[in-house]
């Protein structure tokens, strides 16, 4: 208990360090060849994304564990529903991020904001699945909204393949993969350490973020226990 | 927007390379990252101080 307490301490320090850190980075490397400064976005754009995906992904599994749980075992249903809120709040955040971000880079390097391609579409849907996916657990109640709320959780993450092989399956606008794209299609070198200083250091946020949201969401789910039992009690 | 000016200036800029549009794009994408960032971690540590504060 005393190690967890440290740990509440020294992980937000260690988030704003590496934050601070990949600013750093991103401010001070050597300016892309061809794009100059404005490539620089894309030391923040990156590192979005692959946050938005790891928010989706726990939001998924936290899901699927809720599903298998949710008769037999109440109390880790409970837990794991939490943190599927709190996992898909912080996604929805990091998404819109991504699409700001890529569009104040678009307009310079493209000369557009936006395009109805692929990719930029099974984005925009996906963030308002999502967006759909928190308005369901803000407007409902109950064991009955959490069930629906996973099961929505579910189809929610099948858009999730499909906007990162966009780019592959149809023609788009949108550049092809710069990680596992294939040969070629990796950061120059010199690059590199901008984009992954900055995905460790969101990554580092997005888990305090979403601890912060899982812990405010497990006082409110015993808060609301304690009141149904007091309610019984008072009944009987 | 004082903020934006003042934060613009640690950003590179190089006039050879660089066009007004590119610096000013580069400039608020940073700033909109961080004041997203920090307004939904205001809203976060708001709902932990609520259901903290939260009577049964």
């Amino acid at each position: 208990m005393h190690r967890f307490r440290l740990l509440l301490w020294i992980w937000p320090l260690f988030t704003l360090a590496l934050l601070a850190y990949g600013l750093h980075v991103a401010l001070t490397v050597p300016p892309d060849a061809d794009q100059g400064d404005v490539g620089r976005i894309l030391y923040y754009h990156v590192p979005t994304w692959v946050a938005t995906l790891f928010c989706f992904l726990t939001n998924l599994i936290c899901s699927i564990v809720y599903l298998v749980t949710r008769g037999s075992f109440p109390k880790i249903s409970l837990r794991v529903d939490a943190l599927a809120v709190a996992s898909a709040e912080m996604g929805v955040v990091f998404c819109f991020l991504g699409m700001a971000t890529g569009s104040l880079w678009g307009r310079p390097v493209w000369g557009i904001w936006w395009t109805w391609d692929a990719r930029l579409t099974a984005t925009l849907v996906l963030w308002l699945i999502y967006v759909s996916y928190l308005v369901l657990r803000n407007f409902a109640v109950g064991n009955g909204m959490r069930t629906l709320a996973a099961v929505v959780a579910i189809f929610a993450y099948c858009d999730v393949p499909i906007v990162y092989m966009a780019t592959r399956w149809w023609r788009t606008q949108h550049p092809a993969p710069v990680f596992f794209g294939g040969p070629g299609s990796s950061v120059a070198p010199n690059l590199l350490p901008a984009v992954q200083w900055n995905i460790f250091a969101w990554l580092a946020w997005g888990m305090l973020v979403v601890g912060i949201r899982y812990a405010a969401e497990r006082r409110r789910q015993t808060a609301e226990q304690n009141f149904a039992a007091q309610a019984l009690e008072a009944i009987a | 927007m004082t903020l934006i000016s003042a934060a613009a200036s640690i950003f590179p800029y190089d006039p050879k390379i660089d066009s007004v549009m590119d610096h000013q794009h580069l400039v608020i994408a940073y700033c909109l990252t961080w004041f997203v960032h920090l307004c939904y971690l205001g809203y976060v540590s708001r709902k932990w101080y609520a259901a903290k504060n939260q009577k049964p």
